[in-house]
């Protein structure tokens, strides 16, 4: 099963978060998720008083599959945002 | 190397304290994102995949080893205790918060660095050979024009919002080994018949979705003309290059479009019109010859009884290693007994460009003891020390060992270029730094890769090519279809005095077949090279064929 | 709001008036290609008349008729998007060409262009009806020193000057520290 969750930079960290049904976090399982494409217009515009509050900055929809361990990113470039570089940086 | 005075350090010290101010205004919501992005740029400040990137100047790619040790504390304080050094010489942190950055900006500014127009359609970051000063085939340094140019395009009143970023590069050698014909203004440093020492100038170079080598529009320039002229050049461009179109943009398109011999002619005119002027408000001969002393040679002379030679030469007999790494990162010096040493940032399976913040204080450390306190970035994305003693090169190295610092690939397959890619940019389309990674490991070791000779592999994640790829040897270039990675494969793109942009060979590959494509073309040179070839020279003779041939044969 | 100098121009006295449109009394600033087809008529109102210059349309008509331009007593360089920085090679321009009269800046500009407005030769801003004055004022100052000479002098001191009286300053100490020699 494929949904929608909202997804944004933390203005002040810059860090990944996710919108939530509450807030953001930046625990993509915390995710709140939307089922349908109406459902996830309505989760983007609910999104927006955090930009307006500097919250967050450039919210947009992520389309996710559910999976057991919760919502997981379908595209590439969303899973590395999610998991991180895919390359670790060597110890110095 | 150059030195704030009281009037630079304070100009950066002002510019942090105006930062700082506009950041408070950003986070208290007085500022929009829209109102606050076109100033952060301005600042070397963007929003990546995963965080905030600051990306700060190097100008003409030479560093202190307090600059470099401020580095590494920064990586060390406010990111992942890392950094990436770029193809433009410069180094960006992945990872520092918005609210920290003033207080970033404000170290930097301690040892005088900044970030000013490190992004933006501003005259960027200038950048040089790396080994200017020290090369053996110099006319003369670059640095002081350099240095010139830096002052001269910092807030520039009248090009500062052109139609997009614009790029300079300097070279005052016949060997290039700054890239110039692939940027916006390239500069060549060479003779005319009566034996002054000018410019050749080069424009409308660039790299991008639309490649091209940049055209001679003066075949000599003084040096004391540079800044007017550069001033003509941008003013024709910044009132005639195109904004209608983002991708169209660049003063390459404007080049191509009204074509070399009319931007020539119009250039020319408006030099022409204003050269008295420009050159009445020109630093005079004392500002040049103060700006031109700190660029002295720090060493005194040579060694006149060639013993420093001697013992190098005697180490390397003796230890095998050593001697792959020398004849890689070694270079001829313009002062006897001594030698330019680069230092690799590409070991096997790593990520090229990027240095710990214990590596960056390693290097720093070494170049004081060994250098006289000066390192240089390369736009290969290796560190290059510019002042070393011939007698104490072994030394030298095995220090660099210790830090892991001592891959012996400079200049040959392993050497890679390579963007950040998807892994960190948000303007990508595919990977960049696992191939790298992948490729550096299946090359082989140093004796290998010094059997293969001189080969540039270039790597990008998208088509804005900031990985080079369009003048490497060969090229990669990081695409997706379909949502997955595949990568096309450009072959006989260079950057040097012979630059030219890579044919596309074929179709793609999908990420898994990179590794055995590029083991391909490695093999069909191998097979088919003439004694004494480099890749480069037998793809000129052969051509794509071969190399089609061996790559979609089954 | 128009801002002149580096304070608010409390008065203003031009009025842009469109193409078609009849000339009011007093101050008039018409679009380039009317002030160069009614060049004759408008002669007769010398020093009331200002034209302006889109960068997006009027570049290779302004070339052609720099002289003409000359005569106007006000020229208002249009800015249509902050980004486009057209308008300061314009401004530039002119006055490299010597033109004496009033230049002001019109259109999208931000408070942090406002110092390089008036470096490359704007005597006036017209700043949006929203936008914070304090800002425009501060940042106009947010700087002190500019390295590009050749450029007109505005509250930021040209770095070669000061270095040049630095320079002359270090030598008088010496001077006097020195002990001639006898």
């Amino acid at each position: 099963m494929s949904g929608w969750i909202v997804s944004a930079n933390d203005l002040a960290a810059g860090t990944v978060v996710y919108c939530t049904a509450g807030g953001w976090s930046g625990d993509i399982g915390d995710a709140a998720v939307a089922a349908d494409r109406d459902a996830a217009k309505k989760l983007l515009a609910a999104s927006q008083p955090a930009v307006r509050d500097n919250r967050v900055v450039g919210p947009y929809l992520v389309e996710v599959e559910l999976c057991r361990g919760g919502p997981s990113p379908l595209r590439l470039r969303e899973q590395l945002r999610h998991r991180g570089p895919s390359v670790a940086q060597a110890k110095g | 190397m150059y030195r704030y005075d009281e009037f630079d350090a304070r100009l950066v010290r002002e510019r942090v304290a105006q930062f700082r101010g506009q950041v408070a205004r950003r986070l208290s919501g007085e500022l929009s994102e829209e109102e606050f992005k076109p100033l952060r740029l301005m600042n070397g400040v963007y929003l990546q995949l995963h965080a905030y990137m600051l990306r700060v100047a190097v100008p003409y790619g030479t560093l202190s080893s307090r600059q470099l040790r401020k580095l590494a504390h920064i990586a060390a304080v406010y990111d992942k205790n890392y950094g990436h050094f770029t193809t433009r010489q410069n180094i960006q942190f992945n990872w520092p918060q918005l609210r920290d950055i003033p207080d970033i900006l404000g170290e930097l500014s301690e040892v005088e660095m900044h970030a000013i127009q490190t992004s933006g359609n501003c005259i960027r970051n200038v950048t040089a050979d790396p080994f200017a000063g020290a090369a053996a085939d110099e006319i003369e340094d670059p640095r002081p024009i350099c240095e010139l140019i830096r002052q001269w395009s910092t807030f520039h009143p009248e090009f500062t919002f052109l139609p997009r970023k614009f790029k300079i590069a300097v070279t005052g050698a016949p060997h290039d080994r700054a890239a110039i014909k692939v940027h916006d203004i390239g500069l060549r440093m060479h003779r005319n018949a009566a034996g002054a020492p000018g410019f050749e100038v080069v424009v409308g170079g660039g790299q991008g979705r639309t490649p091209m080598i940049g055209k001679t529009i003066r075949r000599w320039l003084a040096r004391d003309e540079i800044l007017a002229y550069l001033e003509a050049i941008m003013r024709v461009y910044n009132l005639h290059g195109r904004r209608d179109n983002k991708y169209k943009a660049r003063v390459k398109i404007l080049v191509h479009e009204i074509g070399a011999a009319q931007f020539a002619a119009q250039v020319e005119r408006e030099y022409e019109n204003s050269a008295g002027q420009a050159r009445k408000a020109l630093p005079d001969a004392a500002e040049i010859q103060r700006i031109a002393r700190y660029f002295a040679p720090p060493i005194g002379g040579a060694e006149a009884d060639g013993e420093g030679a001697k013992k190098l030469r005697a180490a390397r007999g003796t230890d095998g290693d050593f001697d792959l790494w020398c004849r890689a990162s070694l270079a001829a010096h313009k002062i006897p007994g001594h030698a330019i040493v680069t230092v690799s940032l590409k070991p096997a399976g790593g990520i090229p460009g990027d240095a710990t913040a214990e590596q960056m204080r390693s290097v720093a450390g070494l170049a004081e003891r060994f250098s006289h306190g000066e390192v240089r970035v390369s736009h290969e994305q290796n560190l290059v020390l510019p002042w070393v003693r011939a007698a104490e090169v072994h030394e030298l190295w095995r220090g660099l060992r210790d830090s892991g610092l001592a891959a012996a690939n400079a200049g040959l397959a392993g050497d890679i270029i390579c963007c950040p890619g998807l892994d960190y940019c948000t303007l990508a389309t595919a990977r960049s730094i696992p191939v790298a990674r992948q490729l550096s490991l299946q090359l082989g070791g140093a004796k290998r890769q010094r059997d293969i000779g001189g080969l540039s592999i270039n790597i990008s994640g998208c088509i804005n090519a900031c990985g080079h790829h369009h003048v490497g040897n060969i090229g990669i270039l990081g695409l997706e279809k379909k949502g997955r990675e595949f990568y096309q494969i450009t072959l006989g793109g260079s950057a040097d005095e012979n630059a030219a942009i890579g044919d596309i060979v074929g179709p793609g590959f999908a990420a898994e077949e990179v590794g055995d494509a590029v083991d391909l073309v490695v093999g069909t040179y191998l097979k088919i090279r003439r004694a004494g070839e480099t890749f480069i020279d037998t793809y000129r003779r052969v051509g794509t064929q071969p190399f089609k041939e061996a790559l979609y044969a089954a | 709001m128009l801002l002149r100098g580096v304070s608010v121009a409390h008065e203003d006295s031009w009025r842009a008036v469109d193409d078609g449109e009849d000339l009011p009394a007093g101050k008039v600033t018409v679009t380039l290609r009317r002030f160069l087809a009614e060049r004759e008529q408008l002669a007769a109102r010398a020093g009331e008349v200002g034209v302006h210059i889109d960068p997006g349309e009027d570049l290779a008509l302004a070339a052609g008729h720099a002289a003409a331009i000359s005569t106007a007593a006000l020229v208002s360089v249009i800015f249509p998007a902050f980004t486009d920085g057209r308008g300061f090679s314009v401004i530039r321009s002119l006055r490299r060409r010597g033109y004496r009269g009033e230049i002001r800046a019109i259109g999208k500009l931000l408070p942090d262009q406002f110092d390089f407005l008036r470096r490359c030769g704007a005597d006036s801003v017209e700043i949006a009806d929203g936008d914070d004055v304090q800002t425009w004022l501060r940042e106009a100052r947010a700087l002190s020193l500019a390295y590009q000479s050749g450029y007109a002098q505005t509250t930021a001191r040209n770095i070669l000057e000061a270095r040049a009286q630095a320079n002359r300053a270090t030598l008088r100490a010496t001077a006097i520290t020195t002990p001639a020699k006898t």
